[in-house]
């Protein structure tokens, strides 16, 4: 067993990359509004398992889950019911145009990864061990304290102009 | 092992704790005042506000750097300080009534124009490309709502919904350039970035070409220099006018003052490239602000054209990369703070019950309904103009001497074509005024509120006062600019 054990990063990554196609074709294909999102969900939930085990940078992906999979989702299927969307009529046609663009999109991705990163060939998948809570609070509550502290008030300010945009007629 | 924190010179930053103090002050007080006397809120705002410009005025000649290196404290950001908490004064001058009249004298109005004055003082003493961008994005959200703050009027809905998708567009553009210039120099710190391009030998670097035109899009937003100013006509249409007043004069005051530290302090050794950018932009810019200002009748549009023309003349500032050239902005953002909030003021007069007022045939004849208020706004044209002895003109004569200082004649040539052009569109206004027939007396007479009067008193006693003894406020401005002299 132990001699399949350096193969196990390329495993998991292998699973996990899997999970996000199988999830990521999920939200685009599924006819129910509310399945794609959960479709979504799952695809934020593996994307913070990505995070967590392969980059080992724990904190990133529990930010990855309440922030994304916690707030933004919410948010989504709090639209979907609000404009109670029926299913989509759905038609399988392959647009010569969009799929040029798709395989544009999909080759400058490729340039990038291996063009301007000729390391690429799984150096960092080992052992990596990304920045933990600790190191972030270090940063935030140090060199980054000014901008911390100023985004607060720009949230503040946000949810006071909304608040007063939001009310009734005098 | 125990991480000691880093203890920031809090003096430093004593103007911006001050506001925010204020800011959210205003927010509590407003809970306890009945819905028919909002007024006090904006009141103690004015008062907090002017105490804070008093507080900021000790810090001139008291240079620091805090919260590591992130935070500057300099002259030139102290005299920006005051431009903006000066529009903020006279913004809430010119509101109170104003605000009445439209149905929506909210205690929040107050709170958000001192936010966004916040953002803005927090731009102008950034130092470093995260804390302009967060400063610029307080600013920016504030002015959305203030620019939708008729929430029940279609046109305000609508500036604020353009102002809101335009500027989100432009943030990213501006964030992007922020990356790339962190993805090759490696630091978002002004001075580091500087040290980075002078060690590296980086100043012909594509990558930072790139960064330097994404930030220079990002800043020409808010500054509404073309190609960007399409959203401003719209804005300062829809807008309520004393919004509209603020906003053509304090966030582009910031935009400008961040623009001046990015360009000069951080990439100044591109110089050569981003004159040339400039010199196009600011062409440009003149060109088709002062054209299209020609072709308009409704006086709040005219007037967001020009600001688009004023914001090309103080290109010329910048692009001159000159003591006299950096000074001159500085002035000249005084003088317009002075002149234009001046003009919109007397838009603001002639808003009364059922009329709106903002079209040049409303001016018709105001010379004999209000003779005051007439001689006030010729005063204010003339400045725009350019015309002595008003602000205007020594703000004028200040870039166009440090334009030819640097070389730049063609450019000059073509601003001072571009001001005779304004003359024209100015004095239409003047004519409805002097030489229009006076409605009939049914209509009630535009009669200002006292806060209003008062207001635009102070800014018409300014224009001149500055145009004929502008000796003390142009070296002001000179030794405001004496931190950028190594890097020029």
């Amino acid at each position: 067993m132990s001699h399949l054990l350096p193969y196990m990063p390329y495993a998991l990554l292998l699973l996990f990359t899997l999970a996000l196609a199988v999830t990521g074709l999920g939200v685009i294909i599924l006819p129910n509004p509310v399945h794609a999102a959960l479709a979504l969900l799952a695809n934020l939930v593996v994307t913070s398992l990505l995070y967590l085990v392969m980059l080992g940078a724990p904190f990133v992906a529990m930010v990855q889950l309440i922030v994304y999979a916690g707030a933004i989702l919410v948010f989504i299927l709090f639209v979907i019911m609000l404009m109670n969307l029926r299913k989509e009529e759905y038609t399988f046609k392959v647009w010569p145009m969009r799929a040029l663009l798709g395989i544009g999109a999909a080759a400058i991705f490729f340039f990038q990864i291996f063009a301007l990163n000729p390391n690429f060939a799984g150096k960092a998948l080992l052992g990596a061990q990304g920045p933990d809570a600790k190191v972030l609070a270090d940063l935030i509550f140090s060199k980054y304290l000014m901008p911390f502290e100023l985004v607060s008030l720009l949230i503040f300010a946000a949810a006071v102009g909304a608040i007063a945009l939001a009310k009734k007629k005098a | 092992m125990t991480t000691v924190l880093p203890v920031p010179n809090l003096a430093a930053i004593g103007p911006e704790i001050l506001v925010t103090v204020l800011a959210c002050g205003l927010l509590l007080v407003d809970l306890f005042i009945p819905k028919d006397r909002k007024r006090a809120v904006g009141i103690l705002a004015l008062a907090g506000t002017v105490v804070t410009a008093l507080f900021t005025m000790r810090y001139w000649n008291y240079s620091a750097t805090t919260f590591s290196g992130m935070f500057v404290v300099d002259n030139f950001a102290v005299i920006f300080k005051e431009v903006f908490l000066f529009a903020t004064a006279i913004t809430i001058l010119i509101s109170l009534r104003y605000l009445e009249i439209e149905k929506v004298s909210l205690g929040e109005y107050y709170a958000l124009m001192l936010f966004c004055t916040l953002g803005m003082m927090v731009m102008v003493s950034a130092a470093d490309l995260v804390v302009i961008y967060i400063g610029l994005e307080t600013m920016a959200l504030s002015v959305y709502v203030l620019s939708g703050f008729m929430r029940f009027n279609v046109k305000s809905s609508e500036a604020a919904l353009k102002y809101f998708l335009v500027g989100v567009f432009i943030s990213g553009i501006l964030l992007y350039g922020i990356a790339l210039t962190y993805g090759v120099v490696g630091s978002t710190n002004l001075n580091a970035i500087a040290e980075t391009i002078k060690l590296k030998g980086l100043k012909d670097n594509p990558v930072l070409m790139i960064a330097m035109f994404l930030l220079a899009a990002g800043f020409g937003l808010e500054i509404a220099m073309a190609p960007f100013h399409f959203w401003a006509p719209d804005v300062y249409e829809g807008s309520p006018t004393p919004v509209t007043a603020f906003i053509s004069v304090a966030p582009k005051a910031a935009a400008f003052a961040a623009l001046i530290r990015v360009f000069v302090v951080g990439i100044g050794l591109m110089a050569p490239h981003w004159q040339v950018l400039l010199w196009v932009i600011a062409a440009l810019t003149m060109t088709i602000g002062n054209v299209t200002a020609a072709l308009q009748s409704n006086v709040k549009r005219m007037l967001a054209y020009s600001s688009i023309a004023h914001a090309g003349y103080m290109l010329l500032g910048i692009l001159a990369a000159n003591t006299t050239g950096l000074a001159g902005v500085a002035f000249y953002f005084f003088a317009y703070a002075f002149m234009n909030m001046g003009a919109f003021g007397v838009i603001i007069l002639l808003r009364r019950e059922g009329i709106v007022g903002d079209e040049v045939d409303d001016f018709k004849g105001l010379a004999h309904t209000n003779p005051m208020a007439a001689l006030l706004m010729v005063v204010f044209l003339l400045s725009l103009t350019g015309i002595p002895p008003t602000a205007g003109f020594i703000g004028k004569f200040l870039l166009f001497s440090a334009a030819i200082k640097a070389g730049f004649y063609w450019l000059v040539v073509i601003a001072v074509l571009n001001s005779v052009v304004s003359l024209f569109y100015y004095f239409r206004i003047a004519q409805a005024m002097y030489m229009g027939e006076a409605p009939d007396s049914s209509i009630p007479r535009p009669q200002g509120a006292p806060s209003l009067t008062v207001a635009i008193a102070i800014v018409g006693i300014l224009t001149l006062f500055f145009g004929i003894y502008p000796h003390h406020l142009v070296e002001l401005a000179k030794a405001s600019v004496t931190t950028f002299i190594p890097f020029l």
